[in-house]
């Protein structure tokens, strides 16, 4: 199982077995990785699983979608060139060593 | 103290409680649910586990510690039986009592029961445990009907077709979708989903319920699964009871207050009063999220007024519908088609060709701009979106 190292917005960080087949977002809501909220449960509607990513090409992570960069930018905050959905982020065997960091919430 | 009773598991009252936490409330928090399992996400119900089974590590709404890490008491398995306003406490079926300063009412919505005979012999979808009983039918099923062409009904009826099966669904009214989606792309959804293998019959009103299948003002229909999705109706009944006012859920006000000060009401079960001072009942998870947002604001001292803009969305098969903004009061709608079918986008204008809706299928990229568009006070008007050929993008940016 691919290890994952989640570091949340208090500094702390978690490092997580993650199931392969399931999407970022899923693993980190069954850890309870604060600040990761998964509101549409995947559907790319709300936002509220917004990270960056350390080196996503090291670990074969493809480009971004279309929907996905809109959905980003309509949520406005903290957008950074690493920043991605963590519901549209498949996990793989080959993601192991990821380095994810929350990105900041205003709630 | 005696602190805060939410009534309800679902997405408003769990996002209640964690909000109330978030902005700094150290009252008692009390969750009370009729329900067993662990609060969960209700969407995958419909466009996944009712044909896949439940899995063991179904999408739950926060992880399974949250609630205590964050000091909320989640007493599953406790359905509310009354509300008793003097002395601020309600009851439950165990006849426990529990006092509250302040109650949340979050009990949702249920499916509408038709009053038909033979309705017993039909399923219908809400909870964990009715997807967990319709997938074990549906392994020794071949052939479906499906009551009603709403949100709800055309998920499984697509999901359903999907895994094989033969699906017939059975609309009273002209068209499907007729109450949530501008009859342009219902048509648009209806066509996509024949060339996908569904059958339609609508215009036709289901007079029993077989076991054998459906009687129809028009025929019978073979089915050896019924499955109705007639719609919800809100839980309002503790509230109607406890002498609340209700008529189409329980009738909150700008800051979802119900006629009884200190009882609040959020969520599918709310009617709220609008900026417009209209009355609207949703039922979608971001007005859930949305409403528990606002209250929490409240109930921690700074007074919020619920003003959101709506969005939805339903995954029928590999047709994706997206909705930002009232399409109700639309008093003209532009569609405009993408470069693959049934890929749409429809605009909806109100009295003053003001842009007041967005509704695409397979359009994602859309559906968020239109978001930006609707929010923010901005107003888009069709003259301005006709200068852009309807390209969001470029009517975004001028
Ligand atoms: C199959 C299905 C698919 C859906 N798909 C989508 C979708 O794709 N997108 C979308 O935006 N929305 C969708 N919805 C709607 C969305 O799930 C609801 O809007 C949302 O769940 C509303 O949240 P709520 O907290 O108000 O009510 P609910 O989630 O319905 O929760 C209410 C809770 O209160 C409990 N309760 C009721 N009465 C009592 C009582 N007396 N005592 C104790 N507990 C009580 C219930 O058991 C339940 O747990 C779907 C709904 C269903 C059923
Ligand atoms: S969970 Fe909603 S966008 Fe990722």
């Amino acid at each position: 199982m691919p290890q994952i190292c989640f570091k949340q917005n208090d500094g702390s960080s978690v490092t997580v077995e993650a199931n392969a087949g399931q999407t970022l977002m899923h693993e980190a809501m069954r850890h309870g990785i604060v600040g990761i909220i998964g509101e549409c449960g995947g559907s790319c509607m709300c936002a509220t699983c917004h990270i960056h990513l350390k080196d996503p090409g090291k670990f074969g992570l493809g480009g971004i979608s279309e929907m996905e960069e809109t959905m980003l930018e309509l949520e406005g905050e903290d957008i950074t060139a690493d920043s991605r959905l963590a519901c549209q982020i498949e996990i793989t065997p080959q993601l192991d060593g990821l380095i994810v960091t929350v990105a900041s919430t205003d709630d | 103290m005696a602190g805060i009773i939410i009534i309800g598991t679902g997405h408003a009252a769990v996002q209640c409680a964690a909000s109330l936490r978030d902005n700094g409330s150290s009252s008692t928090i009390t969750l009370l649910g009729g329900e067993t399992d662990l609060p969960y996400h209700r969407p995958p119900l419909s466009k996944k586990y009712a044909v896949t089974g439940v899995p063991e590590e179904f999408s739950l709404l926060r992880a399974a510690d949250f609630f205590e890490k964050n000091n909320i008491k989640l007493r599953l398995g406790k359905s509310v039986e009354a509300i008793n306003i003097n002395q601020r406490c309600v009851v439950m079926g165990d006849s426990e009592k529990l006092s509250f300063d302040q109650l949340v009412i979050a009990t949702g919505s249920q499916p509408r029961v038709l009053s038909i005979p033979g309705i017993e012999h039909a399923f219908s979808l809400y909870s964990l445990d009715d997807a967990r009983t319709l997938c074990t039918r549906l392994g020794c099923t071949k052939t479906v009907a499906v009551i009603g062409g709403g949100f709800i009904g055309l998920e499984i009826a697509a999901a359903v077709a999907a895994a094989g099966q033969k699906v017939t669904v059975v609309e009273a009214a002209p068209q499907i979708l007729g109450r949530s989606l501008t009859p342009s792309l219902a048509a648009r959804v209806r066509k996509a989903h024949e060339t996908g293998g569904l059958k339609f019959i609508s215009n036709t009103a289901v007079d029993a319920i077989r076991t054998d299948g459906v009687s129809t003002s028009d025929g019978f229909i073979e089915a050896d699964l019924v499955i109705c999705g007639a719609g919800s109706v809100a839980r309002s009944e503790l509230a109607e009871k406890a002498g609340l006012t209700t008529g189409n859920g329980i009738h909150v006000n700008r800051v979802l207050e119900t006629s009884v000060p200190g009882i609040y009401a959020i969520g599918d079960v709310a009617c709220f009063e609008t900026s417009t001072g209209e009355h609207r009942r949703y039922e979608s998870v971001q007005n859930a999220n949305d409403q528990a947002r606002a209250l929490a604001r409240t109930l921690c001292g700074e007074r919020t007024s619920y003003d959101a803009l709506p969005w939805f969305w339903s995954d029928q098969g590999s047709i994706k519908l997206q909705m930002a903004g009232d399409s109700c009061g639309a008093s003209k709608v532009v569609a405009v088609d993408g470069e693959k079918a049934p890929q749409t986008a429809a605009f909806c204008f109100n009295a003053q060709d003001h842009l007041c809706a967005v509704e695409t299928i397979n359009w994602p990229a859309y559906h968020a701009l239109s978001r930006k568009a609707l929010s923010g006070g901005r107003v888009i008007t069709r003259a301005h979106l006709e200068s852009a050929d309807y390209v969001l993008k470029t009517a975004l940016k001028s």
